[in-house]
Protein backbone atom coordinates (compact mmCIF):
# COMPACT_ATOMS: atom_id res chain seq x y z
CA UNK A 1 0.00 0.00 0.00
CA UNK A 2 1.20 3.35 -0.87
CA UNK A 3 1.58 5.75 1.72
CA UNK A 4 -1.36 8.23 1.96
CA UNK A 5 -1.31 11.68 0.15
CA UNK A 6 -1.88 13.46 4.03
CA UNK A 7 1.36 11.66 4.92
CA UNK A 8 3.14 12.36 2.06
CA UNK A 9 2.48 15.99 1.93
CA UNK A 10 3.19 16.19 5.60
CA UNK A 11 6.64 14.54 5.05
CA UNK A 12 7.39 16.74 2.18
CA UNK A 13 7.33 19.99 5.06
CA UNK A 14 11.25 18.29 5.89
CA UNK A 15 13.02 18.97 2.85
CA UNK A 16 14.96 22.52 2.02
CA UNK A 17 13.98 25.06 -0.84
CA UNK A 18 14.09 28.51 -0.68
CA UNK A 19 10.13 28.13 0.01
CA UNK A 20 10.80 26.29 3.31
CA UNK A 21 13.35 28.74 4.19
CA UNK A 22 11.13 31.15 4.25
CA UNK A 23 9.64 32.49 7.97
CA UNK A 24 6.50 30.77 8.36
CA UNK A 25 4.71 33.47 9.85
CA UNK A 26 5.29 35.38 6.31
CA UNK A 27 3.83 32.16 4.45
CA UNK A 28 0.85 32.37 6.94
CA UNK A 29 0.03 35.91 6.75
CA UNK A 30 0.58 36.13 2.95
CA UNK A 31 -1.81 32.93 2.50
CA UNK A 32 -4.31 34.54 4.91
CA UNK A 33 -4.33 37.29 2.29
CA UNK A 34 -4.48 35.49 -0.62
CA UNK A 35 -7.69 33.50 1.10
CA UNK A 36 -9.61 37.00 2.05
CA UNK A 37 -9.28 38.07 -1.58
CA UNK A 38 -10.11 34.73 -3.13
CA UNK A 39 -13.24 34.73 -0.97
CA UNK A 40 -14.07 38.59 -1.38
CA UNK A 41 -14.95 38.40 -4.94
CA UNK A 42 -18.71 38.37 -6.01
CA UNK A 43 -20.17 35.56 -6.21
CA UNK A 44 -20.42 35.08 -9.28
CA UNK A 45 -16.76 35.92 -10.29
CA UNK A 46 -14.88 33.11 -12.33
CA UNK A 47 -11.86 35.16 -14.86
CA UNK A 48 -10.77 37.11 -12.02
CA UNK A 49 -9.77 34.63 -9.93
CA UNK A 50 -7.88 32.80 -12.42
CA UNK A 51 -5.00 34.44 -11.78
CA UNK A 52 -5.26 33.86 -8.29
CA UNK A 53 -3.59 30.15 -9.10
CA UNK A 54 -0.40 31.03 -10.32
CA UNK A 55 -0.12 31.72 -6.06
CA UNK A 56 -0.16 28.14 -5.13
CA UNK A 57 1.63 26.67 -8.62
CA UNK A 58 4.50 28.84 -7.86
CA UNK A 59 5.65 27.97 -4.46
CA UNK A 60 4.85 24.16 -5.15
CA UNK A 61 6.92 24.80 -7.91
CA UNK A 62 9.41 26.74 -5.56
CA UNK A 63 9.09 24.26 -3.11
CA UNK A 64 9.10 21.32 -5.79
CA UNK A 65 5.60 19.94 -3.87
CA UNK A 66 4.56 16.71 -5.14
CA UNK A 67 1.68 17.96 -7.97
CA UNK A 68 -0.47 14.62 -7.38
CA UNK A 69 -0.60 14.69 -3.32
CA UNK A 70 -1.93 18.38 -3.89
CA UNK A 71 -4.49 17.03 -6.65
CA UNK A 72 -5.89 13.79 -4.56
CA UNK A 73 -6.36 15.96 -1.03
CA UNK A 74 -8.51 18.54 -3.03
CA UNK A 75 -10.06 16.24 -4.93
CA UNK A 76 -11.18 14.17 -1.74
CA UNK A 77 -12.82 16.74 -0.15
CA UNK A 78 -14.29 18.07 -3.74
CA UNK A 79 -17.68 16.99 -3.05
CA UNK A 80 -18.26 19.36 -0.07
CA UNK A 81 -17.66 21.86 -2.50
CA UNK A 82 -19.13 20.58 -5.74
CA UNK A 83 -22.29 19.43 -3.72
CA UNK A 84 -22.76 22.94 -1.96
CA UNK A 85 -23.19 24.98 -5.50
CA UNK A 86 -24.98 22.35 -7.33
CA UNK A 87 -28.21 24.02 -7.09
CA UNK A 88 -26.96 27.13 -8.23
CA UNK A 89 -27.53 26.52 -11.79
CA UNK A 90 -31.09 25.37 -11.13
CA UNK A 91 -31.70 28.28 -9.22
CA UNK A 92 -30.25 30.90 -11.08
CA UNK A 93 -31.24 30.53 -14.95
CA UNK A 94 -30.48 34.21 -16.52
CA UNK A 95 -28.35 34.50 -18.96
CA UNK A 96 -25.40 36.46 -16.92
CA UNK A 97 -22.76 36.44 -19.68
CA UNK A 98 -21.80 35.43 -23.01
CA UNK A 99 -18.37 33.25 -23.12
CA UNK A 100 -17.34 32.29 -26.74
CA UNK A 101 -20.40 33.05 -28.48
CA UNK A 102 -22.73 30.64 -25.41
CA UNK A 103 -25.13 32.89 -23.30
CA UNK A 104 -24.36 31.32 -19.62
CA UNK A 105 -26.38 31.73 -16.82
CA UNK A 106 -25.62 33.55 -13.55
CA UNK A 107 -26.11 30.00 -11.97
CA UNK A 108 -23.75 28.11 -13.93
CA UNK A 109 -21.02 31.26 -13.45
CA UNK A 110 -21.49 31.02 -9.17
CA UNK A 111 -21.21 27.07 -9.67
CA UNK A 112 -18.06 27.75 -11.31
CA UNK A 113 -17.12 30.47 -9.04
CA UNK A 114 -17.42 28.56 -6.18
CA UNK A 115 -15.69 25.72 -7.02
CA UNK A 116 -13.01 27.75 -8.27
CA UNK A 117 -12.53 29.61 -5.27
CA UNK A 118 -12.71 26.02 -3.49
CA UNK A 119 -9.43 25.37 -5.13
CA UNK A 120 -7.57 27.87 -4.61
CA UNK A 121 -7.81 27.88 -1.23
CA UNK A 122 -7.42 24.38 -0.68
CA UNK A 123 -4.44 23.87 -2.64
CA UNK A 124 -2.96 27.26 -1.05
CA UNK A 125 -3.55 25.85 2.11
CA UNK A 126 -2.08 22.63 1.77
CA UNK A 127 0.92 23.96 -0.32
CA UNK A 128 1.62 26.14 2.88
CA UNK A 129 1.84 22.77 4.89
CA UNK A 130 3.64 21.15 2.34
CA UNK A 131 6.41 23.87 2.46
CA UNK A 132 6.56 24.54 6.66
CA UNK A 133 5.38 21.26 8.30
CA UNK A 134 2.03 21.16 10.13
CA UNK A 135 4.42 21.91 14.03
CA UNK A 136 6.05 24.83 12.17
CA UNK A 137 2.95 26.39 11.10
CA UNK A 138 1.43 25.69 14.77
CA UNK A 139 4.77 27.71 16.20
CA UNK A 140 4.22 30.52 13.88
CA UNK A 141 0.94 30.62 15.03
CA UNK A 142 1.90 31.11 18.30
CA UNK A 143 4.18 33.45 17.74
CA UNK A 144 1.62 35.17 16.07
CA UNK A 145 -0.60 35.18 19.39
CA UNK A 146 -1.87 32.24 19.23
CA UNK A 147 -2.78 31.02 22.93
CA UNK A 148 0.10 28.05 24.08
CA UNK A 149 -2.39 25.15 25.13
CA UNK A 150 -4.26 25.77 21.83
CA UNK A 151 -0.77 25.42 19.97
CA UNK A 152 -0.11 22.16 21.92
CA UNK A 153 -3.45 20.24 21.20
CA UNK A 154 -2.97 21.34 17.59
CA UNK A 155 0.60 19.05 17.47
CA UNK A 156 -1.04 16.75 19.49
CA UNK A 157 -3.94 16.42 17.71
CA UNK A 158 -1.53 16.26 14.20
CA UNK A 159 0.69 13.38 15.85
CA UNK A 160 -2.52 11.26 16.90
CA UNK A 161 -3.82 12.19 13.28
CA UNK A 162 -0.90 9.66 11.59
CA UNK A 163 -0.87 7.08 14.62
CA UNK A 164 -4.61 6.61 13.64
CA UNK A 165 -3.66 6.20 9.99
CA UNK A 166 -0.41 3.61 11.18
CA UNK A 167 -2.85 1.46 13.72
CA UNK A 168 -5.27 1.50 11.23
CA UNK A 169 -3.03 0.00 7.79
CA UNK A 170 -1.71 -2.20 10.24
CA UNK A 171 -4.97 -3.55 11.26
CA UNK A 172 -6.11 -3.44 7.15
CA UNK A 173 -2.80 -5.09 6.61
CA UNK A 174 -3.63 -7.87 9.18
CA UNK A 175 -6.70 -8.72 8.04
CA UNK A 176 -5.78 -8.88 4.45
CA UNK A 177 -3.17 -11.43 5.12
CA UNK A 178 -5.30 -13.22 6.72
CA UNK A 179 -8.36 -13.21 4.34
CA UNK A 180 -6.36 -13.40 0.78
CA UNK A 181 -9.03 -14.36 -0.84
CA UNK A 182 -11.34 -11.58 0.38
CA UNK A 183 -10.87 -8.10 -1.28
CA UNK A 184 -12.74 -5.71 1.38
CA UNK A 185 -13.89 -7.15 4.83
CA UNK A 186 -17.72 -7.51 5.33
CA UNK A 187 -19.29 -5.03 7.60
CA UNK A 188 -19.25 -7.11 10.68
CA UNK A 189 -15.14 -7.08 10.34
CA UNK A 190 -15.06 -3.78 9.90
CA UNK A 191 -16.79 -2.74 12.83
CA UNK A 192 -15.34 -5.02 14.82
CA UNK A 193 -11.84 -3.71 13.65
CA UNK A 194 -13.07 -0.09 14.12
CA UNK A 195 -13.53 -0.65 17.83
CA UNK A 196 -10.25 -2.23 17.92
CA UNK A 197 -8.52 0.31 16.05
CA UNK A 198 -10.07 3.27 18.28
CA UNK A 199 -8.84 0.98 21.21
CA UNK A 200 -5.13 0.19 20.20
CA UNK A 201 -4.86 3.73 18.94
CA UNK A 202 -5.63 5.15 22.71
CA UNK A 203 -3.37 2.76 23.88
CA UNK A 204 -0.60 3.75 21.85
CA UNK A 205 -1.36 7.59 22.27
CA UNK A 206 -1.20 6.51 25.85
CA UNK A 207 2.16 5.18 25.47
CA UNK A 208 3.52 8.55 23.10
CA UNK A 209 1.99 10.71 26.19
CA UNK A 210 3.87 9.03 28.61
CA UNK A 211 7.25 8.96 26.91
CA UNK A 212 6.81 12.52 26.63
CA UNK A 213 6.14 13.56 30.37
CA UNK A 214 9.35 11.60 31.62
CA UNK A 215 11.50 13.65 28.96
CA UNK A 216 9.75 16.75 30.99
CA UNK A 217 6.82 17.48 28.56
CA UNK A 218 4.83 20.36 30.38
CA UNK A 219 2.35 21.54 27.43
CA UNK A 220 4.89 23.39 25.24
CA UNK A 221 6.94 22.54 22.05
CA UNK A 222 10.17 24.40 22.24
CA UNK A 223 11.44 25.83 19.26
CA UNK A 224 14.83 25.35 18.66
CA UNK A 225 15.88 28.22 16.67
CA UNK A 226 12.86 30.55 16.67
CA UNK A 227 14.10 32.13 13.48
CA UNK A 228 14.80 36.36 12.77
CA UNK A 229 12.35 37.85 10.56
CA UNK A 230 14.84 38.50 7.15
CA UNK A 231 14.61 40.93 4.76
CA UNK A 232 13.27 38.17 2.41
CA UNK A 233 10.59 37.03 4.13
CA UNK A 234 9.34 40.46 4.53
CA UNK A 235 10.15 41.03 0.56
CA UNK A 236 7.97 37.86 0.26
CA UNK A 237 5.20 38.78 2.16
CA UNK A 238 4.70 42.46 0.77
CA UNK A 239 5.36 41.06 -2.97
CA UNK A 240 2.60 38.21 -2.22
CA UNK A 241 -0.03 40.65 -0.52
CA UNK A 242 0.17 43.43 -3.05
CA UNK A 243 -0.53 41.33 -5.94
CA UNK A 244 -3.42 39.30 -4.09
CA UNK A 245 -4.68 42.69 -3.47
CA UNK A 246 -3.99 44.57 -6.43
CA UNK A 247 -5.41 41.61 -8.66
CA UNK A 248 -8.60 41.96 -6.77
CA UNK A 249 -8.90 45.80 -6.96
CA UNK A 250 -7.91 45.54 -10.55
CA UNK A 251 -11.17 43.21 -11.54
CA UNK A 252 -13.38 45.88 -9.26
CA UNK A 253 -12.50 48.33 -12.18
CA UNK A 254 -13.34 45.75 -14.92
CA UNK A 255 -16.34 45.08 -13.95
CA UNK A 256 -17.55 48.48 -13.00
CA UNK B 1 26.24 4.36 47.49
CA UNK B 2 22.82 3.33 45.28
CA UNK B 3 21.05 5.30 42.78
CA UNK B 4 18.43 3.23 42.62
CA UNK B 5 16.39 1.43 45.69
CA UNK B 6 13.78 -0.84 44.68
CA UNK B 7 11.84 -2.08 48.19
CA UNK B 8 9.61 -4.42 48.47
CA UNK B 9 7.25 -2.81 45.34
CA UNK B 10 4.12 -4.72 44.51
CA UNK B 11 1.74 -3.40 41.82
CA UNK B 12 -1.65 -4.91 40.77
CA UNK B 13 -3.62 -3.91 37.97
CA UNK B 14 -7.40 -2.81 37.88
CA UNK B 15 -8.45 -5.99 36.69
CA UNK B 16 -6.66 -7.67 40.21
CA UNK B 17 -3.69 -9.23 38.44
CA UNK B 18 -0.64 -9.00 40.36
CA UNK B 19 1.72 -8.42 38.35
CA UNK B 20 4.51 -7.47 41.21
CA UNK B 21 5.05 -9.04 44.19
CA UNK B 22 7.47 -7.41 46.74
CA UNK B 23 10.57 -6.84 44.32
CA UNK B 24 13.73 -5.74 46.08
CA UNK B 25 16.49 -4.66 44.12
CA UNK B 26 19.38 -2.23 44.56
CA UNK B 27 21.67 -0.61 41.68
CA UNK B 28 24.91 0.68 42.46
CA UNK B 29 26.49 3.68 40.57
CA UNK B 30 28.23 3.37 37.53
CA UNK B 31 26.70 -0.45 37.80
CA UNK B 32 24.83 -2.50 34.84
CA UNK B 33 22.29 -4.60 36.09
CA UNK B 34 20.10 -7.08 33.94
CA UNK B 35 16.38 -7.81 34.42
CA UNK B 36 15.43 -11.06 32.67
CA UNK B 37 12.34 -13.14 32.76
CA UNK B 38 9.64 -15.12 30.61
CA UNK B 39 6.81 -12.95 29.00
CA UNK B 40 4.22 -11.92 31.66
CA UNK B 41 6.91 -11.95 34.49
CA UNK B 42 5.93 -8.25 35.36
CA UNK B 43 9.24 -6.72 33.51
CA UNK B 44 7.36 -3.83 31.49
CA UNK B 45 4.88 -3.40 34.56
CA UNK B 46 8.53 -2.51 36.82
CA UNK B 47 10.12 -0.20 34.31
CA UNK B 48 6.00 1.60 34.34
CA UNK B 49 6.80 1.90 38.25
CA UNK B 50 10.12 3.39 37.97
CA UNK B 51 8.82 5.58 34.96
CA UNK B 52 6.13 6.49 37.71
CA UNK B 53 3.32 5.76 34.98
CA UNK B 54 1.68 3.43 38.49
CA UNK B 55 2.08 3.79 41.92
CA UNK B 56 2.88 1.03 43.35
CA UNK B 57 0.50 -0.73 45.80
CA UNK B 58 3.25 -1.48 48.35
CA UNK B 59 6.80 -0.50 48.94
CA UNK B 60 8.99 2.24 47.57
CA UNK B 61 11.06 3.38 44.77
CA UNK B 62 14.11 5.56 45.67
CA UNK B 63 16.36 7.16 43.29
CA UNK B 64 19.63 9.10 44.41
CA UNK B 65 18.43 8.81 48.07
CA UNK B 66 14.86 10.63 46.89
CA UNK B 67 11.96 8.52 47.80
CA UNK B 68 9.53 8.89 44.54
CA UNK B 69 6.25 10.17 45.41
CA UNK B 70 3.41 12.76 43.42
CA UNK B 71 6.00 15.81 44.84
CA UNK B 72 9.27 14.04 43.85
CA UNK B 73 8.28 12.81 40.25
CA UNK B 74 9.43 15.86 38.16
CA UNK B 75 12.85 15.69 39.99
CA UNK B 76 13.42 11.71 40.27
CA UNK B 77 12.40 11.72 36.53
CA UNK B 78 15.18 14.08 35.82
CA UNK B 79 17.63 11.79 37.07
CA UNK B 80 16.45 8.72 35.06
CA UNK B 81 16.64 8.09 31.37
CA UNK B 82 14.10 5.56 29.74
CA UNK B 83 14.62 4.23 26.79
CA UNK B 84 11.49 2.63 26.04
CA UNK B 85 10.71 -0.66 23.70
CA UNK B 86 9.20 1.17 20.78
CA UNK B 87 11.76 3.97 19.22
CA UNK B 88 8.20 5.37 17.52
CA UNK B 89 6.58 6.38 20.64
CA UNK B 90 9.74 7.90 21.99
CA UNK B 91 10.75 10.20 19.09
CA UNK B 92 8.08 12.87 18.68
CA UNK B 93 9.68 16.21 17.35
CA UNK B 94 9.76 17.03 13.84
CA UNK B 95 13.62 16.10 13.61
CA UNK B 96 16.52 14.02 15.36
CA UNK B 97 18.12 17.34 16.47
CA UNK B 98 14.91 18.95 17.80
CA UNK B 99 14.09 15.74 19.16
CA UNK B 100 17.36 15.63 21.47
CA UNK B 101 17.22 18.83 22.14
CA UNK B 102 13.43 18.22 23.82
CA UNK B 103 14.50 17.70 26.96
CA UNK B 104 17.03 20.20 27.55
CA UNK B 105 14.92 23.14 26.45
CA UNK B 106 11.81 21.96 28.39
CA UNK B 107 14.28 21.67 31.74
CA UNK B 108 15.26 25.58 30.68
CA UNK B 109 18.52 25.34 28.95
CA UNK B 110 19.04 27.97 26.15
CA UNK B 111 18.64 27.19 22.27
CA UNK B 112 21.78 27.11 22.06
CA UNK B 113 23.07 25.47 25.03
CA UNK B 114 21.29 22.57 23.83
CA UNK B 115 22.14 22.54 20.56
CA UNK B 116 25.59 22.16 21.40
CA UNK B 117 25.03 19.37 23.77
CA UNK B 118 22.62 17.21 21.44
CA UNK B 119 24.95 17.70 18.42
CA UNK B 120 28.05 16.71 20.64
CA UNK B 121 26.00 13.53 21.63
CA UNK B 122 24.87 13.03 18.46
CA UNK B 123 28.46 12.73 16.85
CA UNK B 124 29.93 10.49 19.52
CA UNK B 125 26.80 8.51 18.32
CA UNK B 126 27.86 8.19 15.21
CA UNK B 127 24.73 9.71 14.05
CA UNK B 128 25.71 13.60 13.30
CA UNK B 129 24.92 13.55 10.54
CA UNK B 130 21.30 12.44 10.59
CA UNK B 131 20.65 15.38 13.16
CA UNK B 132 18.15 17.60 10.16
CA UNK B 133 16.32 14.22 9.13
CA UNK B 134 12.96 13.12 10.38
CA UNK B 135 12.75 10.61 12.75
CA UNK B 136 10.02 8.40 11.08
CA UNK B 137 12.69 8.00 7.67
CA UNK B 138 15.57 6.26 10.47
CA UNK B 139 16.50 2.72 10.27
CA UNK B 140 15.43 0.88 13.47
CA UNK B 141 19.21 0.71 14.98
CA UNK B 142 19.43 4.71 14.04
CA UNK B 143 15.98 5.01 15.88
CA UNK B 144 17.70 3.13 18.68
CA UNK B 145 20.76 5.51 18.61
CA UNK B 146 18.39 8.68 18.67
CA UNK B 147 16.75 7.53 21.41
CA UNK B 148 19.43 6.96 23.15
CA UNK B 149 20.69 10.66 22.72
CA UNK B 150 17.52 11.77 23.69
CA UNK B 151 18.00 10.39 26.77
CA UNK B 152 21.32 10.71 27.42
CA UNK B 153 21.54 14.28 26.60
CA UNK B 154 20.06 14.99 30.29
CA UNK B 155 23.14 13.59 31.81
CA UNK B 156 20.94 10.73 33.92
CA UNK B 157 22.75 8.92 36.64
CA UNK B 158 20.22 6.09 35.92
CA UNK B 159 19.71 4.52 32.54
CA UNK B 160 16.69 2.14 32.20
CA UNK B 161 16.20 0.60 29.32
CA UNK B 162 13.71 -2.13 27.87
CA UNK B 163 14.34 -3.86 25.07
CA UNK B 164 17.53 -2.16 23.58
CA UNK B 165 18.19 -4.58 21.17
CA UNK B 166 14.63 -5.60 19.62
CA UNK B 167 14.57 -5.15 16.23
CA UNK B 168 18.02 -4.42 15.51
CA UNK B 169 20.08 -6.60 12.35
CA UNK B 170 23.22 -8.02 13.94
CA UNK B 171 25.74 -4.93 13.02
CA UNK B 172 23.05 -2.55 14.35
CA UNK B 173 23.08 -4.79 17.92
CA UNK B 174 26.84 -4.61 18.32
CA UNK B 175 26.59 -1.08 17.66
CA UNK B 176 24.20 -0.49 20.40
CA UNK B 177 25.24 -2.51 22.84
CA UNK B 178 29.09 -1.65 22.33
CA UNK B 179 28.05 2.08 22.77
CA UNK B 180 25.87 0.90 25.97
CA UNK B 181 28.91 -0.79 27.56
CA UNK B 182 30.85 2.20 27.28
CA UNK B 183 28.60 4.57 29.24
CA UNK B 184 29.25 5.56 33.03
CA UNK B 185 25.73 5.59 34.42
CA UNK B 186 24.59 3.18 35.94
CA UNK B 187 22.23 0.86 33.87
CA UNK B 188 19.11 -0.97 34.11
CA UNK B 189 18.96 -3.63 31.05
CA UNK B 190 15.57 -4.99 30.23
CA UNK B 191 15.91 -7.76 28.00
CA UNK B 192 15.29 -11.00 26.35
CA UNK B 193 18.50 -10.83 24.61
CA UNK B 194 20.60 -12.96 27.79
CA UNK B 195 23.58 -12.84 25.80
CA UNK B 196 24.06 -9.05 25.83
CA UNK B 197 23.16 -9.16 29.80
CA UNK B 198 26.31 -11.63 29.41
CA UNK B 199 28.10 -9.40 28.30
CA UNK B 200 27.41 -6.26 29.68
CA UNK B 201 26.02 -6.60 33.63
CA UNK B 202 27.44 -7.24 36.36
CA UNK B 203 24.53 -8.48 38.74
CA UNK B 204 21.47 -10.17 36.73
CA UNK B 205 17.85 -10.60 38.81
CA UNK B 206 15.52 -13.46 37.15
CA UNK B 207 11.73 -12.06 37.58
CA UNK B 208 9.14 -14.27 37.32
CA UNK B 209 5.43 -14.36 38.18
CA UNK B 210 6.34 -11.00 39.69
CA UNK B 211 9.01 -12.03 41.95
CA UNK B 212 12.77 -12.29 42.22
CA UNK B 213 13.30 -15.67 41.97
CA UNK B 214 17.05 -15.44 41.49
CA UNK B 215 20.08 -13.38 41.95
CA UNK B 216 23.70 -13.10 40.99
CA UNK B 217 26.30 -13.01 38.21
CA UNK B 218 25.42 -13.54 34.66
CA UNK B 219 27.11 -17.16 35.34
CA UNK B 220 25.38 -17.96 38.28
CA UNK B 221 21.98 -17.40 37.31
CA UNK B 222 22.14 -17.76 33.38
CA UNK B 223 24.63 -20.50 33.33
CA UNK B 224 22.07 -22.80 35.34
CA UNK B 225 20.32 -24.80 33.49
CA UNK B 226 17.49 -26.03 35.66
CA UNK B 227 16.70 -22.47 36.62
CA UNK B 228 16.65 -21.45 33.60
CA UNK B 229 13.97 -23.73 32.46
CA UNK B 230 12.15 -23.81 35.46
CA UNK B 231 11.50 -20.37 33.70
CA UNK B 232 10.71 -21.13 30.77
CA UNK B 233 13.85 -19.50 29.54
CA UNK B 234 17.68 -20.66 27.86
CA UNK B 235 20.87 -20.98 28.69
CA UNK B 236 22.86 -18.20 26.40
CA UNK B 237 25.45 -19.93 24.04
CA UNK B 238 28.08 -17.63 25.04
CA UNK B 239 28.49 -19.31 28.41
CA UNK B 240 29.14 -22.60 26.70
CA UNK B 241 32.13 -20.90 24.44
CA UNK B 242 33.06 -18.46 27.11
CA UNK B 243 33.38 -15.99 24.84
CA UNK B 244 31.02 -13.20 22.53
CA UNK B 245 30.20 -14.28 18.98
CA UNK B 246 32.36 -11.98 17.18
N1 LIG C 1 -2.92 -3.34 31.43
C1 LIG C 1 -2.94 -4.52 32.04
N2 LIG C 1 -4.04 -4.92 32.71
C2 LIG C 1 -4.07 -6.11 33.34
N3 LIG C 1 -3.05 -6.98 33.39
C3 LIG C 1 -1.92 -6.65 32.75
C4 LIG C 1 -1.81 -5.40 32.04
N4 LIG C 1 -0.57 -5.35 31.50
C5 LIG C 1 0.06 -6.49 31.86
N5 LIG C 1 -0.75 -7.28 32.61
C6 LIG C 1 -0.40 -8.58 33.21
O1 LIG C 1 0.63 -8.36 34.17
C7 LIG C 1 1.59 -9.41 34.11
C8 LIG C 1 2.96 -8.85 33.84
O2 LIG C 1 2.99 -8.27 32.56
P1 LIG C 1 4.24 -7.52 31.96
O3 LIG C 1 4.77 -6.59 32.98
O4 LIG C 1 3.83 -6.93 30.66
O5 LIG C 1 5.27 -8.71 31.71
P2 LIG C 1 6.60 -8.77 30.83
O6 LIG C 1 6.92 -7.39 30.39
O7 LIG C 1 7.62 -9.36 31.73
O8 LIG C 1 6.33 -9.67 29.68
C9 LIG C 1 1.10 -10.39 33.04
O9 LIG C 1 0.40 -11.41 33.69
C10 LIG C 1 0.16 -9.56 32.21
O10 LIG C 1 -0.84 -10.35 31.66
MG1 LIG D 1 7.19 -6.66 28.39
Amino acid sequence: MSRSAARELDLQGYRDSAAHRLDPRAKLVATAVFLVCVVSFPKREVLGLVPYLALPLAMGALGRVGFRPVARLVLAASPFAVLAAAANPFLDRQPAAVILGVAVSGGVLSFASVVLRYVLCSSALLVVVAVTTVPGIVRALGRLGLPRPLGAQLMMLHRYLFLLEDEGERLSRARALREPLRKRATLGTARRMLSSLLWRSFERGDRVYQCMKVRGFDGSFPALSPGAFRTSDAVFLVGVSTACVALRTLALRVAS
Amino acid sequence: MSVLSVEGVSYRYPDGTEALRGVSFDIEDGACVGLVGPNGAGKTTLVSVLAGFFEPSAGSVAVGGVRMGASTLAEVRARVGFVFADPDDQLFMPTVLEDVCFGPLAGGASPEEAKGRALELLNALGIGALASKFPGHLSAGQKRLATLAGVLVQSPRLLVLDEPTAFLDPFARRDTLSRLKGLSQARLLVTHDLEAVVELCSLVLLLDEGRVVARGTPASVLGDVALMSAHRLERPHILSHGHPHS
